[in-house]
């Protein structure tokens, strides 16, 4: 009898086998030639490493944690039906997404055929569309820059400079940026005409490492990396947590769940973790931190009311594990715990959450706070929870 | 010998801890930006007391002065 992998062979269209892990069983002829890489490269690798697809709109759907992944791990077939993928020689390609999951098999089993993936080309296709925004530039967590879906090391250029112009320009995508404004914050108190030359070199040496002249305009002595090159984490976080808090506004708690879902998944970290101690980046990361905290409390609210306590319990955790004192996120974990009969947790989470305040801030929790927590007494004295 | 170091950045975050009922209650964190020291803060005084210490200026004598005189105005 034959495994579902062998299925993919018999389609038409470019077509592989991944397990619960993303990690390709099977790889087809079509595949090979419309991707550029031939089954022995691909089996055993995860699929986000071989394939890269993105929506019309430019958000990347590839990735460790993608939706992909997701729905295959949960039984549920994933579809899509307009991306971009990349193709062979750096070529976009549109094509519809489909997938068939295999329902015997563990999603966590390795070896085993998890679902089936499709991808069909559609009508109109251009082969020598240019993909859409070739440098991706991730600047939550620590920096990182792929340029056409291949990782750059930025960390072994030599000039540290042009590493920090390209974080500069990236966090200011679209936007020309002064020169005057650019050396001042690479090279504080330098006189004007050794700044304008140090920053020349800055400059070519960066179009030089990308490989790419014109992904740096230059107009009226201002620079700037144009926003239909760039796809930039910070812009596209800022995106979902802003459409996120529309949709829960107007009480569409799916699609705001989704959004902030995604938004939250793109905040690896603190805007630019190296440069801790760079003035010039330090209110934008503390203004990015904020809205991380806006989203994540979002989130956690629709959770709870969709009785997905688990799942709100790990934003409240997560959010906590970046500032302790952040009170509401103490308190809606106690509610979680408390709703899932978790008494002595939610216990301990109020403990917690009023040694923190006191260490922090020196003031006592909120009567709303209290308020949980007496409840939490009250069935504590009732009886045994199921801690 | 050692430039004395002539700027000082810091970052003040501010927010409203979620209430029902009841007066606000604000709170905030304030990062000293070169050192990466911060604290949080319930009252803007001890924001004060946190920017003496890193910063060598007092707040008092800041906000005692006229606007014009500590800069302020255009």
């Amino acid at each position: 009898m034959p495994r579902a992998r062998d299925y993919v062979s018999l389609s038409s269209d470019a077509a592989f086998a991944v397990s619960g892990n993303l990690r390709i069983l099977a790889w087809n002829r079509t595949a090979e030639r419309i991707f550029g890489s031939s089954a022995d490269d691909a089996v055993g690798r995860r699929c986000c490493d071989v394939v890269s697809a993105q929506m019309p709109n430019g958000e990347p759907l590839c990735g460790p944690d993608c939706h992909g992944g997701i729905c295959f791990n949960t039984g549920t077939p994933f579809t899509i039906d307009n991306c971009l993928v990349q193709g062979a020689g750096q070529n976009a390609m549109r094509v519809r997404i489909s997938s068939l999951i295999v329902p015997d098999a563990a999603p966590a089993d390795e070896s085993r055929t998890r679902a089936l993936v499709f991808m069909h080309r559609l009508d109109g296709a251009h082969p020598q569309q240019p993909m859409p925004q070739p440098l991706h530039i991730r600047m939550l967590g620590r920096f990182s820059v792929a340029l056409n879906h291949r990782p750059i090391a930025t960390e072994t250029w030599q000039r540290k400079a042009a590493v920090k112009l390209l974080k500069m320009l990236a966090m200011h995508t679209g936007q020309p940026v002064p020169r005057e404004r650019l050396v001042e914050w690479l090279w504080p108190g330098v006189d004007d005409k050794r700044g304008r030359d140090r920053l020349k070199v800055a400059i070519h040496s960066l179009r030089q490492l990308l490989g790419s002249g014109n992904l740096i305009e230059h107009a009226d002595k201002s620079y700037a990396l144009p926003t239909a090159a760039v796809l930039l984490d910070v812009a596209l976080f800022e995106r979902l947590v802003s459409e996120g808090i529309r949709h829960a506004r107007r009480q569409c708690p799916e699609l705001a769940a989704t959004r902030l879902g995604d938004a939250l998944r793109l905040y690896r970290g603190d805007l630019l973790e190296e440069d801790a101690y760079e003035d010039w980046c330090a209110q934008a990361r503390m203004r990015l931190r904020e809205l991380y905290f806006e989203a994540a409390e979002y989130l956690a609210d629709i959770l709870m009311q969709r009785h997905s306590f688990d799942a709100a319990g790990r934003i409240c955790d997560a959010a906590l594990s970046r500032e302790d004192c952040r009170e509401v996120f103490h308190r809606l974990r106690m509610q979680c715990l408390l709703a899932q009969g978790r008494v002595e947790q939610a216990e301990r989470q109020f403990r917690r959450c009023r040694e923190a305040l006191d260490r922090e801030l020196g003031v006592k929790p909120l009567p709303e706070t209290c308020g949980v927590a007496d409840r939490i007494r009250a069935l504590r004295a009732a009886g045994p929870s199921i801690d | 010998m050692r430039r004395r170091q002539e700027a000082a950045s810091f970052v003040v975050r501010i927010w409203l801890e979620r209430r029902r009922n009841g007066d606000p209650a604000w709170r905030g964190h304030v990062q000293h930006v070169q050192s990466g020291e911060d604290r949080h803060f319930s009252r803007l005084t001890e924001m004060c007391a946190f920017l003496e210490r890193m910063s060598g200026v007092g707040c008092n004598g800041l906000w005692a002065e006229k606007p014009a005189e500590a800069g302020l105005t255009r």
